[in-house]
């Protein structure tokens, strides 16, 4: 199961003396959803693009499916479906004319998948691509990813411009098709997102990889809110010598702090008080995404 | 099956019946004023009768003897208005081929599907022949009715050998257009460029008896093999519809030569 779909080695790409990625080495195994997380700027347009070869890498290597972008592009494209950054499309032609266009070149492509797709993400493949708004060009683009059902679906900020009812579906549909064994690269700028459906991710920053790691594991690190109501008053010191507890505020009978990974400690230690209620929440990897944004790490 | 091709020729549906609306009209004003030139013409040729036998020789043969149906659509026709068009029309579509797309950034949608990169060029210049293609036979359909309809005496294989010289002519800067673009992606550039060098090239061909330094390059000018002998009277410079025929085969390899390798703007 792991074997690795996408290897870059050192993969290094500088336009002119504008850095566009630097030293980046990354796995994306078989079958997962990697998102590839990172601010506007950092260099995941660049990444992309170097892998599909539409540029050169300045050095470094990258390998997908264990073919080079440089010399097995045409093996590498058989098997991929790819959502740009940026999308232009033909704007004269109409969705379905457009979707045509492109499964003539993708011959695996099923012209009832492209219409089961169409149905999930509600667009109408009769209008002009000009009169599309912005979410269904995105929409109509999405279809022309999935529609041949590739092994590799690589996908820049695939949600930008999607209205929430729609990026739910998207979300959905990634994890459906996801399901069936395909892989996934996301880029995206929008850690709620990358959170909800990747397994793992890799945070990019001007250029550079901070961290690969598995969501579930960024979640350990995370810090999750707890307020505790007791029956009766209770001291600042009774917690402080718990194990990775942090921001500790007492007001009364209610405590409030964080706790980092594993809550058993604290738990136990409430075992020796009467307890009223508690109220916690999902960890956010906000607080990890903003330390490592912020270079602090 | 040629996918890029079709689909590049079916854009061109509007453009195609824009221009084939204009060449109509164009060539049917031409027919119609025939006549009334050629009076005056007449004249013209009345007075130049008078001249001395060698100095007459120096001003005027067939080519330029606009009484003479031939000649008329020769020198007024093949000379000036067509290459004009044609010339307009294939640095067009060469500059659009492919820096017209990468432009718009619209060459992903093809190139992130596993077509080569060479397919894509080769598929797009095929583009550009068949269109030229087309306006040319266009050409000889409207030439050929026109002619009929004014009473002048022109055969399609006549007008077949010229339009053949300006389909090479134009397909030239076409290509130049062409290759421009696949070296650098920018439109206004290939524009620019092949237009200066049409340009150049006319006035090459024009003025390089007068002056000695045109004259030593005067083989690098289209325009000098394209108008060196009258096609459409004498028939097909082979040579020179062959030194043509390299310069387009050249321009279109240097293309995939240039747009296989480089960085694109996606
Ligand atoms: N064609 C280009 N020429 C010069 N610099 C570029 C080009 N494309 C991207 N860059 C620069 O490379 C860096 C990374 O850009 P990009 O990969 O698009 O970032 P992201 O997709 O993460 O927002 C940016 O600083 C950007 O300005
Ligand atoms: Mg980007």
């Amino acid at each position: 199961m792991d074997k690795a779909v996408i290897k870059t080695t050192k993969l290094t790409k500088f336009y002119g003396k504008s850095r566009g990625v630097e030293n980046l080495s990354l796995e994306v195994n078989e079958g997962e959803v990697f998102g590839f997380l990172g601010p506007n700027g950092a260099g995941k347009s660049t990444t992309i693009k170097l892998l599909l070869n539409f540029i050169n890498p300045s050095s470094g290597s990258a390998s997908i499916f264990g073919f080079d972008p440089t010399k097995e592009s045409i093996e590498i494209q058989e098997k991929i479906g790819y959502l740009p950054g940026e999308i232009h499309m033909y704007e004269d032609l109409t969705g379905k004319d457009h979707l045509r266009f492109q499964a003539q070149l993708r011959p695996s492509t099923s012209w009832k998948y492209v219409e089961e797709l169409s149905k999930k993400l509600k667009v109408d493949l009769n209008k002009k691509i000009k009169s599309l708004s912005h979410g269904n060009k995105q929409k109509v683009a999405l279809i022309s990813a999935f529609m041949h059902k590739p092994e590799l679906i690589i996908l820049d900020e695939p949600t930008t411009g999607l209205d929430p009812l729609i990026q739910q579906e998207f979300y959905n549909l990634v994890e459906e098709v996801n399901r069936s064994g395909t892989t996934f690269f996301i880029s995206s700028h929008i850690l709620p997102e990358v959170e909800r459906i990747c397994h793992r991710v890799a945070i990019i920053r001007e250029g550079r990889l901070v961290v690969t790691e598995e969501i579930v594991n960024l979640k350990k690190g995370a810090l999750r809110p707890l307020e505790v109501i007791f029956s009766e008053n209770i001291t600042k010191t009774d917690f402080q010598t718990i194990t990775g507890i942090k921001d500790i505020e007492v007001n009364g009978n209610i405590l409030r702090c964080k706790v980092v990974g594993s809550l058993d400690t604290f738990i136990k230690k409430l075992g020796n008080y009467t307890v009223e209620s508690i109220i916690t929440q999902e960890p956010d990897l906000e607080q990890i995404f903003l330390k490592f944004y912020k270079g602090d790490n | 099956m040629p996918v890029i091709l079709i689909q590049a020729l079916k854009f061109q549906k509007k453009s195609f019946m824009f221009w084939t609306i204009g060449i109509v009209l164009l060539i049917a004003l031409y027919m119609a004023l025939y006549p009334s030139i050629k009076e005056s013409a007449a004249e013209l040729n009345a007075y130049m009768e008078k001249m001395p036998e060698a100095l007459r020789n120096a001003f005027i043969d067939e080519e330029t003897n606009y009484a003479s149906p031939l000649g008329y659509i020769s020198s007024e026709i093949y000379t000036q208005m067509l290459p004009l068009l044609f010339i307009f029309f294939a640095i067009g579509f060469g500059s659009n081929a492919i820096a017209g797309e990468e432009e718009k950034g619209t060459l992903d949608i093809v190139l992130s599907a596993p077509i080569r990169r060479s397919r894509f060029i080769i598929e797009k210049f095929l583009a550009l022949i068949v269109s030229l293609g087309f306006l040319s036979v266009l050409i000889v359909l409207c030439l050929f009715f026109g002619s009929k309809f004014v009473g002048i005496d022109v055969t399609v294989n006549q007008l077949t050998n010229a339009t053949f010289n300006l389909f090479l002519l134009s397909l030239n800067f076409g290509a130049f257009a062409f290759f421009i673009g696949s070296l650098t992606g920018s439109k206004g550039l290939s524009i620019g460029l092949a237009t200066a060098f049409a340009v150049l090239s006319f006035f090459v061909s024009a003025f390089y008896k007068l002056v000695d330094q045109l004259d030593k390059i005067k083989d690098f000018s289209p325009f000098f093999h394209y108008s060196d002998q009258s096609a459409l009277i004498h028939g097909i410079n082979w040579a020179s519809a062959t030194l043509l025929i390299w310069a387009i085969i050249g321009l279109f390899l240097l293309s995939i030569a240039a747009f296989s390798k480089r960085d694109l703007n996606v």
